[in-house]
């Protein structure tokens, strides 16, 4: 039945010559069939890079977003219009006028887990891989960095500028308190525990990697230790074990489970392909303001 | 004990005034990176008690930490020093430290330090608790010497600040909790300066240990003053020592780098037995603290105080090549070390506490800034990394060097009448040669040193602090001979570190970094520090 509906989606995916994009923390299935598996700044490389007219996103709303912004051309499927990420639903654009308002010589920077809308708003955009790059880029002193305040204090650290975070965090990161770590530490004391720059300062400091999902994985792969435990979202493992047979995997935390992440399904992607939608469109208007600023990133690194 | 403690060292008859904005005390990194940074807007006075380049900083054979694009990150240092430090340390202070390491080693290239560089820019070492490549050096192990060398030749050169050589700190004049002045003492001359601001860059007290890496004048002179001014201490419990040093009457602590125990080297105690082998599997490879625990225990249990390193297995060639620097300082001593035992002593090596500062070098008296290993910014937190005090002394050198130029420039700094008042007699025990009996003198300054070796050392326990504190205090504290002597101030201040020091390791019942207490194992869950000021030690809880 799995086998028969993913012959079905690559008979489909030709035939409307769609790419299927899909986020590291999809589901197993998902990331089978998908054409690039990555992190958020890698997939919308892939997207802006792309000669397909359909760009299938599996992921949540504001990557589906993302990539219409890169390719206003194209057709943008989001398989399921309710994976939201409740981090980007913590800042409104009305935000980002009113803090600038507050520090008018501050540069506004936003992680790119934020709405289209936002973005138009903002100087410049990053993910957690060049979000310090990003903000050294820029000629300002102060920054202001929204929406996630753990990713903030992150990039604060490895920073000489004033950083000035949002009040926002990845519900699913933030879960994970120190004394999870300490727990796990005290059982494996040898083992490398790598985590992601949303989870909280105290468990950044504390870890012995801090990176985004891509640069967990070339640390895995660099690294001559044998088992990893890792401190992001659950379906990370999944890559992780396959491009690295030979290592073990442990998830830092049970709680690292993002909801939004698990809503698609192979049924949902042969539907949503089969019907072109639900599309995702970002008004012309707010779009061409978002791209300057994904732009920005997108020259920075 | 504390209450009965002089506001002064010494109260001179006659003192020559002089004026100046900020008076820098000491001639280390941190010092003279302050005394740059002050005389761009201020005059500045730069005071040192012995004479160029005499100071910690010159004997620095590491280098100096800084995380530099593209292949490292300020988190990843921070991170490091936050693990070395027991996460222990202020990470406020701490960010400060590794974010603006980068921008440290920018200025030090522009005022002519010539960092060692390989093909691929500047050339990275490695150090323990360091997890990449990211010490930089000067002429490989000459990293402090080089550093002394370049920012002296821009001190002497820039007009705003003028240097005076052997001449002694003896007191931090206040006025309402604002600083006013300075006495200093050269050869014969007191001097009354008056100032406004004083940045105290005077180094730690590794020199109230016998055995301690530091030259035997790091006595704490600036963090003594400052305390008898009101200024707050904390953390001085916190020492860390090297576990092997070249033990030899007449050498001064050298290094035996712990490469040597890596490349085959054994331990042995004087009769010979290779003690590692029953205290850890790893033997000599087991961790730093856990040798340098093993080698004190081994010494107090004996008569001897000093323990053997062996490579006699190892060809003298590999030695001749491998340790070029051990083998020659070993051998001008007298130990070819490929045919005998090398003796060495855990030895004091940084002291971690100090003046307690905000992030600018501020402290607890407005005007009185403190930088480098005087000063307690938390960012070692409760055992140093390797490399980071350099680091520290440039980093919060120039940040107090602003501030304190900014201070004198701001309505807050002291204007007005001076607070010292000169002795109106002669003071019946100073200035006569008869009471200042040098052999006497040298015998107790010994003695103490001793004392605090064995009871302050590597391994603590109540017992023996409160010993320590008892014959500290009964004996030595306030010695009622009133000399003019900067060898007796030296003294007096090394009894006051000493005592503040062995109260706080008797107050801080955990063991936690380099601070082991073999009655209290264990850290405690409350993280604690310990700060000092002339009504005694307070607890803060962090």
């Amino acid at each position: 039945m799995k086998s028969e509906i993913k012959e079905a989606i690559k008979k489909l995916k030709k035939e409307k010559d769609a790419v299927i994009l899909a986020h590291n923390y999809q589901i197993e299935d998902i990331q089978d069939i998908a054409d690039f598996v990555g992190d958020s700044y890698d997939l919308s490389k892939k997207a802006a890079s792309s000669q397909a007219d359909v760009i299938v996103f599996c992921g949540v709303y504001f990557m589906a977003e993302t990539a219409s912004i890169l390719s206003p051309q194209k057709i943008v499927i989001l398989p399921e219009k309710t994976a939201g990420c409740p981090l980007a639903d913590t800042i409104e654009a009305e935000d980002v006028r009113e803090i600038r308002t507050r520090h008018p010589e501050a540069a506004v920077v936003c992680y790119v887990n934020s709405s289209a809308a936002v973005k138009a708003e903002c100087d410049a955009c990053c993910t957690s891989s060049n979000a310090v790059k990003v903000v050294n880029s820029l000629p300002h002193k102060e920054v202001i960095f929204v929406p996630d305040k753990n990713l903030a204090n992150y990039v604060s650290l490895n920073t000489i500028k004033e950083i000035i975070p949002w009040k926002g965090c990845c519900n699913t990161h933030h879960r994970v308190t120190i004394e999870d770590l300490w727990k796990v530490r005290e059982l494996y004391p040898d083992t490398p525990i790598l985590v992601h720059p949303e989870c909280r300062p105290e468990v950044v400091e504390e870890a012995d990697f801090v990176g985004g999902t891509t640069a967990i994985m070339n640390f895995v792969k660099k690294s001559c230790h044998e088992k990893f435990i890792i401190g992001t979202e659950m379906g990370m493992l999944y890559p992780l074990q396959k491009q690295n047979p030979d290592k073990e995997f442990f998830l830092l935390s049970q709680k690292l489970i993002c909801p939004n992440m698990k809503k698609i399904s192979l049924e949902q992607v042969y539907h949503s392909l089969k019907n072109l939608e639900p599309q995702i469109k970002v008004p012309p208007g707010i779009a061409e303001k978002a791209l300057k600023a994904v732009n920005k990133m997108l020259e920075v690194s | 004990m504390l209450d009965t403690l002089p506001r002064y060292l010494y109260i001179p008859q006659d003192a020559k005034q002089e004026e100046t904005d900020v008076v820098i005390a000491g001639g280390g990194i941190a010092g003279l990176t302050a005394a740059l940074q002050c005389g761009r807007h201020k005059r500045a006075l730069l005071v040192m008690k012995n004479t160029f380049p005499e100071c910690n900083t010159y004997y620095a054979q590491g280098g100096i930490a800084a995380a530099l694009p593209p292949h490292d990150s300020p988190m990843e240092h921070f991170k490091d020093t936050l693990r070395a430090g027991n996460y222990f340390c202020n990470k406020k202070h701490l960010k400060i430290l590794t974010s603006e390491a980068p921008s440290a080693i920018d200025f030090l290239i522009k005022n002519g330090v010539k960092f060692d560089k390989d093909r691929d820019g500047f050339s990275l070492a490695r150090e323990g608790g360091h997890y990449t490549r990211r010490i930089l050096r000067v002429n490989g192990d000459g990293t402090g010497q080089g550093l002394v060398k370049a920012l002296k030749k821009c001190v002497l050169h820039d007009q705003n600040i003028k240097v005076v050589q052997n001449t002694f700190l003896v007191d931090i004049l206040t006025k309402d909790n604002h600083v006013t002045g300075v006495i200093l003492k050269d050869k014969n001359t007191f001097y009354d300066i008056k100032c406004q601001a004083v940045i105290i860059a005077t180094g730690g007290y590794g020199g109230i240990f016998s055995n301690t890496t530091n030259p035997q004048y790091t006595t704490g002179d600036g963090i003594a003053a400052a305390f008898r001014a009101g200024a707050q201490l904390s953390d001085l419990e916190f020492i860390q020592f090297h576990p092997t040093a070249f033990h030899h009457p007449k050498a001064p602590g050298f290094l035996i780098s712990e490469a040597v125990r890596g490349e085959g080297g054994v331990l042995r105690n004087p009769s010979g037995e290779r003690f590692m082998l029953k205290v850890h599997q790893d033997g000599e490879l087991a961790p730093r603290d856990v040798v340098a625990r093993a080698i004190f225990k081994e010494i107090s249990a004996t008569e001897y105080n000093h323990v053997y390193l062996d490579v006699t297995h190892l060809a003298k060639e590999f030695l001749e090549k491998r340790f070029p620097q051990i083998f020659s300082h070993c051998l001008q001593y007298g130990v070819d070390i490929s045919k005998e035992w090398i003796p060495v002593v855990p030895s004091a090596h940084y002291t971690i506490g100090g003046i307690i500062t905000d992030s600018d070098g501020t402290t607890t008296i407005n005007g009185l800034y403190a930088v480098g290993e005087a000063a307690c910014t938390g960012v070692h937190g409760a055992n140093r990394l390797a490399s980071n005090s350099l680091l520290e002394g440039v980093v919060f050198g120039l940040r107090a060097g602003i501030k304190a130029a900014e201070y004198c420039s701001g309505k807050q700094s002291a204007k007005g009448t001076r607070c010292l008042k000169l002795a109106k007699e002669k003071n019946p025990a100073s200035n006569s040669p008869a009471s200042f009996n040098e052999p006497l003198f040298y015998k107790k300054m010994q003695h103490v040193k001793q004392l605090n070796s064995k009871y302050l050392g590597l391994v603590r326990n109540e017992r023996d602090l409160l010993k320590l504190l008892r014959i500290l205090s009964e004996n030595c504290l306030y010695l009622k001979l009133n000399s003019p002597d900067t060898r007796f101030w030296e003294f007096q201040n090394m009894l006051l570190l000493s005592y503040l020091s062995a109260y706080s390791a008797l107050v801080r019942k955990e063991s936690r970094g380099v601070h082991y207490r073999s009655d209290y194992p264990e850290p405690n869950s409350l993280k604690i520090h310990y700060v000092a000021d002339r009504q005694g030690i307070e607890e803060v809880i962090i």
